[in-house]
């Protein structure tokens, strides 16, 4: 099961071309927007919604509420990726009113948008990120800067009063969950 | 006992049959050792690839997240396999992420390549997928067992089986041997019948001319009285003629004669009592009379120098046969 089948200067050309134009690749060069925005993008991967949030054939919408910190990155990070065989596409919204039918919603701006948002959005089953800092208010997973690496921590009960369901694998990953704050 | 008769071909078929099963039961043996041996190895490398996959599948979240501390404690748990030399986990370029390293190992920085002696060693690379694209590698480096410790897995059946054969063929041998030894025998048995009719028949013949010698003495003896009875009875008879004027002397002639001829007469009785083999009659006999014999036929008045007196046997005791 060798992958290593290329000689090694023909790996290391398709290592610089995939160093371009990956969004991985992108979140290595470390803004931290970036790191943010692709890992948006792979919450989606572990993350169940209650049966009927999608309608078939219909893309996977990553609401970006408020104050929007990615700009292109996010564009980037999901063009041409999928997620279950479904495309996704950015929406970006002024406030949480039209974010009902949005799967993964950021809310971005200080601690008091971010609870505006919350209370719009109230339990239904769409996934809130926040990473407001010096605020106690947190959507279901807010993101940390932990030895300047990014983390995120899951509230798993407020998942769970949306009905939405975080695979386990995520779930290890999370800081909260691991012993961190 | 009397051999029965050795065929050569009997020996040779049980022999090369028990050389047959003997190499049977050792090629059995080392079969089924080999087929052990392989099962054993495919199972090792078996279980090898399914903790890979496991491993695979649940650093997943943490090769996409690229969560190093993720990877590190997922690595971690092949701690309690004291066979797994280096778990490790690369990323999409093949650059390491965690790993695991027993001591005395490193897990390489890049994706190595599938180049170990497999032997000696069992490599398993497991790719980490996400929706059908391979995101990583789980990399896992194990101890394969070598070859002295599987051959001492394998030590009790591999002395069964030895042993099994060696017990066929040194029961063969000693058949074998036994069977010479039995023909030896045999042989000598047959020998000694010869000797022994051989001795019988010179028995029978020195009994023939030991027989044929005493009828001989016998005859002679017998002969030797008859001629003394005939010299009485033709002595006798010649006196009688000579004296034949003096009629009283010729009378006492023929008396000698005629006792002469009763004696020859006895001797011949005896002869046939002899040859019948009836019993003895012996019976006193006066020494008067045998001393007038002796005066006759020494010519001297000289009593007989012979003393008489024992007791004679009773009549008819076996003792006094012939």
């Amino acid at each position: 099961v060798d992958p290593v089948t290329l000689p090694r200067k023909l790996t290391q050309l398709l290592g610089a071309v995939l160093l371009c134009c990956t969004p991985q690749s992108l979140s290595a060069a470390a803004p931290e927007a970036a790191v943010k925005a692709t890992f948006l993008v792979k919450f989606l991967s572990y993350i169940e919604w209650p049966a009927g949030k999608f309608t078939s054939g219909s893309p996977v919408q990553i609401c970006v509420v408020g104050r929007d910190p990615f700009g292109l990155v996010l564009d980037r990070a999901t063009t041409g990726q999928q997620t279950r065989g479904r495309s996704i596409i950015v929406r970006r919204l002024s406030s949480a009113e039209g974010a009902a039918s949005c799967h993964l919603a950021f809310l971005g701006g200080s601690g008091s948008d971010v609870q505006k948002a919350l209370a719009a959005i109230g339990s239904r089953p769409v996934v809130t990120v926040s990473d407001a800092r010096g605020s106690n208010r947190r959507a279901m997973i807010h993101f940390l800067v932990v030895d300047r690496r990014v983390r995120f921590a899951i509230d798993t009960r407020a998942t769970a009063r949306s009905g939405i369901e975080v695979s386990s694998q995520l779930l290890a990953l999370a800081h909260n969950l691991r012993g961190g704050r | 006992m009397i051999a029965a008769p050795i065929q050569k071909n009997s020996f040779e078929m049980p022999q090369m049959l028990a050389g047959l099963l003997a190499f049977g039961i050792l090629l059995f043996g080392i079969a089924a050792v080999v087929q052990a041996d392989n099962a054993y190895r495919s199972e090792r490398v078996e279980r090898a690839m399914v903790r890979s996959e496991i491993l695979a599948f649940s650093v997943t979240a943490a090769v996409d997240f690229g969560d190093r501390e993720a990877v590190n404690r997922a690595t971690d748990a092949f701690r309690a396999d004291p066979n797994t030399r280096i778990a490790a986990v690369y990323d999409r370029k093949g650059n390491l992420l965690g790993d695991y390293s027993r001591q005395g190992f490193q897990a390489p920085s890049r994706l190595p390549r599938n180049n170990g002696d497999p032997d000696t060693v069992i490599e398993i690379f497991v790719p980490i997928e996400k929706a059908q694209a391979r995101i990583g590698t789980v990399y896992l480096q194990a101890d394969a067992m070598p070859f002295i410790q599987r051959a001492a897995r394998f030590a009790t059946i591999s002395i069964f089986v030895l042993a099994a054969s060696l017990i066929v063929l040194i029961l063969s041998l000693g058949q074998r041997s036994l069977r010479r030894a039995n023909a030896d025998l045999a042989q000598k048995n047959i020998e000694l019948q010869t000797a022994i009719e051989t001795r019988q028949a010179a028995e029978a013949q020195l009994r023939q001319a030991q027989k044929m010698e005493a009828v001989g003495q016998l005859t002679g003896g017998i002969a030797h009285d008859f001629n003394n009875m005939l010299a009485i009875v033709l002595g006798g008879i010649d006196m009688a003629e000579r004296r034949i004027d003096d009629t009283a002397k010729a009378r006492s002639a023929l008396a000698h004669a005629r006792e002469g001829a009763s004696r020859a007469a006895d001797l011949t009785k005896r002869l046939l009592a002899f040859a019948r083999q009836q019993p003895l009659q012996p019976c006193q006999t006066c020494r008067s009379y045998y001393a007038g014999h002796w005066e006759r036929a020494s010519g001297s008045k000289r009593s007989l120098p012979v003393a008489f007196g024992r007791p004679m046997p009773t009549r008819g005791s076996s003792k006094m046969r012939y």
